[in-house]
């Protein structure tokens, strides 16, 4: 218990820090603050454009991808806020030599290494998210219920959850290799995967995208749970126990990097 | 003469080989995202057989020249000069018998070079698979054809090429000068008809589009190909003029640089 | 004989690394892929030593030697190939908390200093971390600010210290845990006279404020003379000495270097009146001369040869090695 609240006291810890760090470079701030907005509108944009080709896509109306639109938003704004730098520096640490600060640290490793960077410029877009969000909800006339409401929640940190393993898996790569520039961009470079309906995988794409690698369900499945046209419980499920599983390799596997680390690295 | 850009060119060529295999992969990773839009458009079309003109075999061979045209002409060389410049390590080419547009040009056509080496032959073979599953129509392709293909492709590079180079010179004014290519991709992408044909865009932008000069580097030379527009040599006047335009901008910064730099002492 | 009241207890360490080797180009690049040659490198072979409380012992080896290796050992960052090690009665290897929280290694100038931010703040985060309780933390903090006389720059952002405070700052951040063994892996490297001594004095007052079990390892003999009662000499992987430093000096270390500066030509025959000569291109001679007479020879060839500068100097650790070497042969 006292373990939990000196890392829950040190998550804050970080946020504050970075905060004050943010401050410091104000400009540079308002500038990604802006920039990101105008990547989030540009994607409203694009999928508005194919979206009113024929008012359909994979059975989803034009609201109803808008509110998909709206739930990538949430979840694209946070994963760039809490994994992108924290990936970055974390790879960065392995191929420069400079991973044993890390290991010598009295903390968790794989907590620290998710905690130790964040990025506030995303906040916008996060909340251009959010208010597109219940935007939608309102086109749509729906009422979704709390219980509804939490549901969607828990299914949302659950698809963080699973971009976050699967990342992590990616990054700890880097103890396996000699050097790979822009490992820190592969994540980043198939977010469209999870930008469409996942009734959009058809065939051999369906194994793939939504049973080998559910990237495709990320951020469907909580939105059919807010718009109440849930196509399959048991997917859900699938879903929710391949991320845990997902998150307990991403453990092994770094713990076995390490040891090869410390047996081999000079 | 032709010997001393022989060798320039040979050296770029050799650094860029070194990176072979990430080139490889980054392309391999870069396809995923239009591959997810392909199988959108697959459902939008949901067995209809044509829409505003296009049928599934003529969008999917869109996008694909997308890829094909972005690869050959797209510039990716901001980032690396611009760190250059704020790093200080452009003083040999004050020195040295190339000036450093000559060598950030050179060392580009290198680079795309051994790009296209290594992925026109995947290209292709992603285009036969993907032929296997939907039908694509072939090319209409005759002399003028592919001459108008060919220069629009020239208009293309040079569009990304000197506003590349005018993003790098800002680097000697601004720090973070090559954050300035996110406005060259949302203006390029947005009116250049790379992510999705011009029919389908709202009426506004359709206007925008074909008002601007950014036409040329994809739509035109696509529709070319597709047998749905055709060009006059005089109304190539316009995209010439308007990289005439970016040429002087980027003379002019480059003079006001030169007297920065050199009167501040390197 | 084992002492079980050793701090550090280091029994027949052995680490061996598997080092793959490729041929230079392309072709090189593509055999490795299904050819793996690989050489097996003896970083440390078989070494054993015990170190109590409040000891401060150098290790001293030429680069490469195994010291750094060795290091790494102790503080759990690599796996032993064999043997056992103990340091204030854990595994390293476990990397406990209880243990992380008890040492502390220091290589080179590596920061952990926030940059954009006063040293505070890294300060106070590592307080944080290390789970530090307020009155040790004020006392150990104060404690460090007064020997580095570092309290007026603590609120100034890192990024506008110079390097002198900064260097202060990193110390002070590496320390703030009151660590009770403390591994300092060649810790003067890169800096100037001034701020060579400022460490050495630092880590003679921490060693006496605290007790603190301090290694240190060094390729330069001067940091070592500065600090250590005890030395152990490591080559290619293998401890060859293990004893007090002035012994060292007294049986190893006969010679010491005098490097000069000649502003005049003078011939070999006349440089050797005054010593032996290990090196000569003009304008710089290097003479090794016995250690006794090293001043009155300086004095010497200040007078009578035309020289524009006369360094005297510690004897290089190659020098040193060779020696123990030569006297274990004749032995």
């Amino acid at each position: 218990m006292k373990k939990l609240i000196k890392y829950w006291q040190i998550f804050w810890h970080m946020r504050r820090l970075h905060a004050m760090r943010m401050l410091e470079y104000r400009a540079d701030f308002i500038f990604w603050l802006l920039i990101s907005f105008m990547w989030t509108i540009f994607n409203f944009f694009f999928f508005a454009a194919i979206v009113n080709v024929t008012g359909v896509i994979a059975g989803w109306s034009t609201a109803e991808m808008y509110l998909l639109m709206a739930v990538f938003t949430i979840l694209d704004s946070f994963i760039w806020s809490f994994f992108y730098n924290n990936m970055l520096q974390y790879t960065n640490d392995v191929f420069n030599g400079e991973f044993n600060k890390v290991l010598l640290k009295p903390i968790d490793s794989q907590f620290w290494l998710m905690t130790q960077n964040n990025n506030y410029a995303n906040l916008l877009r996060f909340a251009t998210g959010v208010g597109m969000l219940f935007w939608a909800l309102r086109e749509l006339e729906l009422q979704p219920s709390i219980l509804d409401f939490g549901l969607f929640l828990l299914l949302l940190s659950f698809s963080a959850l699973f971009i976050y393993a699967v990342w992590f898996i990616i990054s700890t790569l880097s103890f396996w290799v000699d050097k790979l520039d822009n490992i820190n961009e592969i994540v980043p470079n198939v977010r469209r995967s999870f930008q469409v309906p996942h009734q959009v995988y058809t065939g051999i794409a369906s194994t793939l995208f939504t049973v080998i690698l559910p990237l495709g369900l990320v951020s469907s499945l909580p939105s059919e749970i807010l718009l109440g046209r849930v196509s399959s419980w048991s997917t859900i499920f699938y879903f929710m126990t391949f991320t845990l599983i997902t998150v307990l390799i991403s453990r092994w596997f770094f713990n076995l990097s390490i040891k090869k680390y410390s047996g081999i690295a000079n | 003469m032709w010997n001393k850009w022989k060798t320039l060119y040979t050296r770029y060529f050799i650094n860029a080989i070194e990176y072979r295999s990430e080139l490889i992969v980054w392309f391999l990773l870069s396809v995923i995202p239009t591959l997810i839009l392909i199988l959108v458009w697959q459902s939008i079309f949901n067995s209809q057989g044509n829409i505003q003109g296009y049928g599934l075999g003529e969008i999917i061979q869109y996008y694909l020249l997308v890829i094909f045209i972005g690869e050959l002409t797209a510039s990716h060389f901001e980032n690396w000069w611009v760190r250059m410049i704020r790093e200080g390590k452009i003083d040999l080419f004050f020195t040295r018998p190339f000036s450093l547009q000559q060598t950030i040009f050179i060392g580009d056509l290198s680079r795309k070079t051994v790009y296209a080496l290594l992925t026109l032959p995947l290209f292709a073979a992603i285009w036969w698979a993907m032929s296997q599953v939907w039908v694509i129509q072939p090319f209409n392709l005759s002399a003028a054809v592919l001459l108008g293909f060919v220069v629009c492709l020239a208009i293309s590079y040079a569009i990304y090429f000197f506003m590349g180079l005018i993003i790098v010179f800002m680097g000697f004014w601004l720090e973070g000068a090559q954050s300035l290519e996110h406005f060259k991709w949302i203006i390029v992408t947005l009116l250049s008809g790379s992510f999705i044909p011009v029919t389908f865009l709202p009426d506004w932008l359709k206007n925008l589009v074909n008002l601007l000069p950014f036409k040329y580097m994809y739509a035109v030379p696509i529709g070319l190909l597709q047998g749905k527009t055709t060009i006059s040599i005089t109304e190539l006047i316009y995209p010439l003029s308007f990289i005439v335009c970016l040429w002087i901008i980027a003379q002019i910064l480059w003079r006001l640089a030169l007297k920065r730099y050199t009167s501040a002492g390197g | 004989m084992s002492n079980s009241q050793a701090v550090i207890s280091v029994k027949n360490l052995k680490k061996y690394f598997k080092v793959y080797k490729k041929e230079p180009g392309l072709w090189g690049s593509v055999k490795s892929l299904w050819d793996r040659t690989y050489e097996e490198v003896k970083a440390v072979d078989d070494i054993s030593f015990e170190i109590e409380q409040g000891e401060i012992v150098g290790f001293i080896g030429q680069n490469g030697a195994g010291k750094t290796t060795t290091l790494k050992t102790l503080s759990g960052l690599l796996y032993p190939t064999a043997g056992e090690i103990s340091v204030l009665g854990f595994n390293p290897w476990d990397r406990k908390s209880k243990f992380q929280k008890q040492f502390a290694l220091v290589m080179g100038q590596k920061n952990q200093l926030w940059w954009d931010l006063p040293a505070m703040e890294t300060f106070l985060l590592n307080k944080a971390i290390y789970e530090i309780p307020d009155a040790q933390f004020k006392k150990t903090f104060d404690t460090l600010v007064q020997l580095l006389a570092v309290s007026d720059i603590l609120k100034v952002q890192v990024r506008k210290l110079s390097l002198g405070q900064r260097m202060k700052c990193e110390l002070i951040a590496a320390l703030l845990h009151n660590p009770k063994v403390l591994f300092l892996d060649e810790p003067t490297i890169g800096l100037d006279v001034v701020m060579q001594k400022i460490l050495r004095d630092f880590i003679k007052a921490y060693n006496q404020e605290f007790n603190a079990t301090i290694i240190l390892t060094s390729h330069y003999m001067g940091d070592v003379k500065e600090l250590c009662q005890r030395a152990i000499i490591i080559d290619h992987g293998h401890k060859i000495f293990d004893g007090q430093l002035d012994d060292i000096i007294e049986r190893y270390a006969r010679t010491k270097k005098l490097s000069l500066v000649l502003s005049k030509k003078v011939t070999l025959k006349e440089l050797s009146k005054y010593g032996e000569v290990k090196d000569y291109s003009f304008p710089a001679v290097t003479l090794l001369v016995p250690r006794h007479q090293a001043t009155k020879a300086a004095g010497k060839i200040l007078n009578e040869l035309p020289v524009q500068d006369v360094n005297i100097e510690e004897p290089p650790i190659e020098a040193i090695i060779r020696e123990v070497f030569e006297t274990k042969a004749a032995k």
